[in-house]
């Protein structure tokens, strides 16, 4: 049983996500994770992220530490940020789609996180971070 | 992430490549309402080179798909990839958006 450890801290910004999106990938490919396990992957950090900065952090640049690890063939992302406490595995479905503005927040995200992961998980530390950890199986 | 589009006859036809993500849906978005203003009603989107799609780029053709039904007119999608088709399936959008797998059945969709 081993565990490889990577983690990074990034700052709290819409033009930070390619970069976030490539530690996800590259980590998940020297993990022996596919392309598709990279896409699925990157897909719910990309929204998870998105959600810190628009809706924890409301657009405040701020600090996002990522984690990223794996054990017994399970890879997981762990997302940490001292925002508006928000728990994603517990939220209600999406708004109607027939919206009047196109930037209205509609809740998508939400059931793609959960779609391309196989668990989500998520608590408020004592400390006053939210921890949300994002995890699938590449065997 | 690249847009672009002719008409042909009284369809616009249109592609989205690459990734339409939060980084590029704002150009997405500028040039699909600037070709519904010019009045455009009926629109096909290619997505066959549509890599990757978060959902600030499905609000964006979910907008433009409410915009043309409320003229009148319709949008249809076809050649969506695998990853792409499991968010539109997720999310629900392909229950608001007509979705094909060939611009031919897409094309039939107007007729």
């Amino acid at each position: 049983m081993s565990e490889v450890v990577r983690q990074q801290v990034f700052p709290s910004r819409r033009d930070e996500l390619p970069r976030i999106a490539e530690f996800v990938r590259a980590f998940v490919l020297a993990a022996g994770g596919s392309v598709d396990h990279a896409r699925r992957l990157e897909l719910a950090v990309d929204e998870a992220v998105t959600n810190i900065i628009e809706y924890a952090y409301e657009s405040i640049e701020e600090e996002i530490h990522i984690r990223a690890e794996i054990q017994d063939n399970e890879l997981c992302i762990t997302l940490e940020d001292r925002g508006v406490p928000f728990d994603p595995t517990q939220a209600g479905p999406p708004l109607s789609m027939n919206q009047e503005n196109p930037h209205q927040h509609l809740g998508l995200g939400i059931p793609i996180i959960r779609h391309f992961a196989d668990t989500l998980s998520y608590r408020r530390t004592a400390s006053g971070w939210n921890s949300l950890r994002i995890c699938r199986m590449i065997s | 992430m690249q847009i672009q589009g002719v008409k042909e006859n009284d369809i616009f036809f249109f592609s989205i490549m690459g990734r339409l993500d939060t980084q590029t849906y704002t150009d997405a978005e500028k040039q699909m309402m600037a070709w519904i203003e010019a009045g455009n009603t009926k629109m096909i989107g290619d997505l066959s080179d549509l890599e990757f799609i978060s959902s600030a780029g499905l609000r964006v053709l979910l907008y433009a798909a409410k915009t043309l039904n409320q003229q009148g007119g319709k949008m249809v999608l076809f050649g969506v990839n695998d990853q792409v088709n499991e968010v539109f399936e997720v999310t629900g959008i392909s229950n608001v958006i007509d979705i094909t797998t060939s611009k031919d059945g897409a094309f039939s969709l107007f007729n």
